[in-house]
């Protein structure tokens, strides 16, 4: 490696995550630990009726007999789950604030901090926001409009007492509790999170988005999100999530599940940014995360869309079933480890339906000491005629203490479907660092150049609010830092 | 008969049964599949292998009167007839091929055994009844054609040590003349030193009744080079495994398989490339023709460790179903840990390209001949590098695969 790669190499070490800050606000909590108790304590808080507690005992019931997936290529310590606080409200948010005037103005400078105004970004972006501060969310702007179109955006919580019905049809259907460890314990203890349900005909006219903040300490973030989007309707919604720095490990374990009818579509985008540890590795957010997504009509469409940069470790797969004839998978993603970062990410298409197709395209840039896999699944079931699959993965590494692993699994049981799987690892192709610094772009330039280049298949499908934001992230994870 | 039974009846049968080291790790092994203690949700090699299966067999092995026989053909060709895992013990300027005696104890157990989690090695391991250890000298060049034999009901459990010394040019092929109801667990712990160019081909081609798994464990050296090639066009259920370690710089290793599948068959084939030092390349291709119900599941590690710069590892598998009753699972992975490597895989699952078809069927070839010719020219750039005889044993199996095509 040569010094001038060093030593931007040295400089990017350097930088600081910059949402690192911790709001002082007083918060609600019961005592750590989880058992009967703190699930009845958390579904009390909410208010909840008698079927979800109920649901949610099952839940760790069945929980208590499962242990930990151990198939990722990911190494850390045993998680205590009994050294954990469940459930963490900024005070006084009994009762949710019903406009943004009643929020805690230190709430909304946080917000304000990490990059999203609420006031602003509802006037003029007209991007409707759910904010979830630790276990609850804070405000949910836009509703008013939404409303008139039929379109329910709300907290998960909230539609509990306002929708049970729908909760009650979809809620687990995509991910069953008993699916694995961390999908039991999200169904047990989750606390908030968005659900979205967009009527029949219905195109939503604006992004939906959340942002998720784990702002109190040894708090675990449990949140769960719910899609619905009926017949012939369309909805693209944003994730967004940061925490502050801390010397101990937090554990963020969501559920997210998205039900798209006959015709319907849903983009799903995430940009990932929880604290990711410092250079020792110290501290950082487990990221335990499980996505999924149904296309259950005919010609339904799922996309997800992810830029993954921070987490100490990262388990995530956002995965498509595509039962409906006709439907659409899709999942790209861009995932950079940097430092004693871990990541194993990937995806499962299942297909079940006739003429189903997907997509896979996948980007991992592993720099400094960090471990990025990616896992993708792609299977065709014995119906899925005519069934279509291309996935592209590619990995980028920096420096000799890194590593990329591709683990794909391929399994065809149809003979007229066709499956097209092609991966690369390469370092930074020195014949374009040349040609970039031959026309005077800096070392730095060029690399950010060449990678974001790498990337832009991915970042292109971020809605525009997005795009900006992953792009920087992109370029701040890189700058300079690989040659 | 019961595994228990098998153990206990015939363990003074086993090499090296005298020896306590080994009596011990046998015990440990006979506990293990017992207990069926094996990570099968993990563990892609064991998929559509039930345990229990394997180790239910009746054992039967004993020594017979048919001469195992080397052939000295000209100078540089040799044919060596194995029967039931025996040799003839022989000796000249270039090779030394003998059977295993108890000295080769240490060797056996020093063996490269990475697959601790592996039923089919253990099974190897606690029945071990036969081995061979070849030589084949420095500087020599030598075309060399081992014949399995295995007579009816045999369970062959086989050790064999090859070493081809240095800068020695060597054409190896394996060809498996089983007669019925065989077993063959042969595992192949190879050598490859320094400037040596190994060409490995192995002929699978037997009835339903019998089962082979073939496990290989090659280390190659500085500037050597090892390509195996697998054809397999079995009716009984294959297993083949390959390990290779490339230990020192500028070598290279290619792994290449074709299996052909009807009826009911299964096979199973994994392949894993260590990369341990620089400059070295790895390529492996695998492709899969499957028809009626048969199964078939390819995987493949390519693994660069940190010290090893400048890889290029490549993989590549394709898979065609005839039917929608047959399966492909494949697993192409990537673990990478250096960063100046040059590394892909790519995998196909499909039909029989529909456009290819229809060209052909424009100019008035019907179906049969049509798909039997897509069919060839699918596996054909594999064969090129095959010399005359390899070549005809292929093309005549091939030949029966696609005629067998046109029964249906």
């Amino acid at each position: 490696m040569d010094t001038e790669t060093s030593q931007t190499l040295d400089k990017y070490a350097q930088d600081k995550y910059k949402y690192g800050f911790v709001t002082e606000i007083e918060s609600d909590r019961p005592k750590k630990g989880l058992d009967e108790k703190i699930i009845k304590f958390i579904s009390q808080k909410k208010n909840e009726p008698n079927w979800m507690l109920s649901w949610r005992l099952d839940c760790y019931k069945k929980w208590l007999k499962m242990s930990d997936p151990k198939w990722a290529n990911l190494k850390f310590p045993r998680i205590d789950y009994q050294d954990i606080y469940y459930y963490s409200s900024p005070k006084g948010f009994e009762n949710k604030p019903k406009d943004l005037s009643e929020v805690d103005p230190k709430l909304i400078e946080t917000y304000n901090k990490l990059g999203i105004p609420l006031e602003e970004q509802k006037v003029l972006a007209g991007v409707a926001v759910d904010a979830v501060f630790d276990s609850v969310s804070v405000a949910t702007t836009y509703k008013g409009e939404l409303e008139k179109l039929g379109i329910v955006f709300c907290s998960i919580s909230e539609a509990v007492q306002t929708h049970p019905e729908l909760v009650k049809k979809y809620l687990g259907s995509v991910i069953p509790p008993g699916d694995h460890s961390f999908s039991a314990l999200n169904s047990a203890v989750f606390t908030d999170g968005s659900f979205v349900y967009i009527p029949e005909n219905v195109k939503c006219p604006m992004e939906l988005s959340t942002y998720f903040r784990i702002n109190a300490e040894e708090t675990g973030q449990f949140e769960r999100t719910l899609i619905i989007a009926d017949k012939g309707s369309y909805v693209s919604y944003l994730e967004g999530c940061t925490a502050p720095q801390r010397d101990r490990n937090q554990l963020h374990a969501a559920n997210v599940e998205l039900i798209a009818l006959e015709n319907a579509e849903i983009k799903y985008s995430t940009v990932q940014n929880w604290y990711p540890g410092d250079e020792e590795g110290k501290g950082g957010i487990y990221n335990f995360v499980t996505k999924r997504g149904l296309c259950k009509g005919k010609n339904s469409k799922i996309s997800w869309t992810q830029v993954e940069t921070g987490s100490a470790v990262t388990w995530k797969y956002p995965s498509c079933i595509l039962k409906g004839d006709n439907s659409i998978g899709e999942f790209y993603s861009v995932a950079i480890t940097n430092n004693f970062q871990q990541a194993d990410t990937g995806t499962k298409m299942t297909h079940i339906g006739k003429n189903t197709r997907s997509k896979i395209i996948s980007k991992g840039i592993s720099l400094g000491n960090s471990q990025n896999t990616y896992r993708g699944n792609v299977s065709f079931l014995r119906k899925a005629d005519k069934a279509r699959n291309y996935t592209q993965c590619d990995s980028l590494l920096v420096g000799n203490k890194c590593g990329a692993h591709t683990i794909p699994y391929i399994d065809s049981k149809n003979n007229s479907a066709v499956v097209e799987h092609e991966a690369s690892t390469s370092k930074i192709n020195e014949d374009q660092l040349y040609y970039c610094r031959q026309r005077g772009l800096s070392h730095e330039e060029a690399v950010s150049l060449i990678v974001n280049g790498f990337c832009k298949q991915v970042l292109q499908e971020l809605p525009m609010e997005f795009a900006v934001e992953a792009q920087k992230l992109v370029s701040i994870s890189l700058e300079g830092s690989v040659g | 008969m019961t595994f228990e039974n098998n153990f206990i009846n015939h363990s003074k049968d086993y090499i090296f049964s005298a020896n306590e080291t080994l009596a011990n790790q046998r015990e440990q092994s006979f506990r293990k599949i017992l207990k069926n203690n094996y990570d099968k949700k993990n563990n892609e090699s064991l998929k559509n292998i039930t345990i229990s299966d394997l180790s239910k067999f009746d054992y039967f092995y004993k020594y017979e009167n048919k001469a195992p026989k080397v052939s000295v053909l000209d100078s540089i060709n040799y044919e060596i007839r194995v029967v039931n895992g025996m040799c003839q013990n022989f000796e000249d300027d270039n090779i030394e091929i003998r059977n295993l005696q108890n000295y080769d104890f240490n060797s056996f157990l020093d063996q490269d055994n990475n697959n601790s989690d592996d039923i089919i090695i253990d099974l190897n391991k606690i029945f071990l009844n036969s081995g061979i250890f070849f030589n084949i000298k420095n500087d020599t060049k030598l075309n060399i054609r081992l014949i399995h034999d295995t007579s009816d009901n045999f369970t062959v459990f086989q050790n064999n040590f090859i070493n081809f010394k240095k800068n020695c040019e060597i054409n190896f092929e394996d060809h498996f003349n089983l007669s019925h109801n065989t077993i063959n667990n042969i595992n192949y712990n190879t050598k490859v030193e320094e400037c040596a160019v190994v060409k490995h081909n192995i002929f699978q081609d037997f009835s339903s009744s019998n089962k082979l798994y073939l496990t290989s464990n090659t280390v190659c050296k500085k500037n050597s080079s090892y390509n195996q090639n697998t054809y397999n066009f079995s009716k009984g259920f294959v297993r083949n495994f390959h390990n290779i370690s490339l230990n020192g710089e500028f070598a290279k290793a290619s792994l290449k398989g074709c299996f052909f599948l009807k009826d009911e068959n299964i096979c199973t084939n994994k392949t894993n490339i260590v990369h341990n030092a620089e400059h070295c390349i790895s390529d492996q291709t695998y492709k899969g023709i499957l028809n009626h119900n048969s199964k078939a599941n390819y995987y493949s590690n390519t693994f660069v460790s940190e010290n090893a710069q400048k890889t290029e590892g490549y993989q590549l598998s394709k898979g065609i179903l005839l039917t929608d009753h047959c399966s492909f699972f494949s697993k192409p992975e990537l673990r990478i840990f250096a960063d100046d490597v040059k590394c892909s895989h790519g995998s196909t699952i499909g039909p029989v390209d529909e456009t290819a078809l229809y060209y052909l069927r424009s100019r008035g070839i019907n179906k049969n001949e049509a798909m039997k010719m897509i069919i060839s020219s699918f596996i054909e750039e594999d064969l090129q590098n095959l010399d005359h005889q390899a070549r005809i044993i292929i093309s005549n199996n091939l030949t029966n695969f696609l005629n067998s095509l046109s029964d249906d």
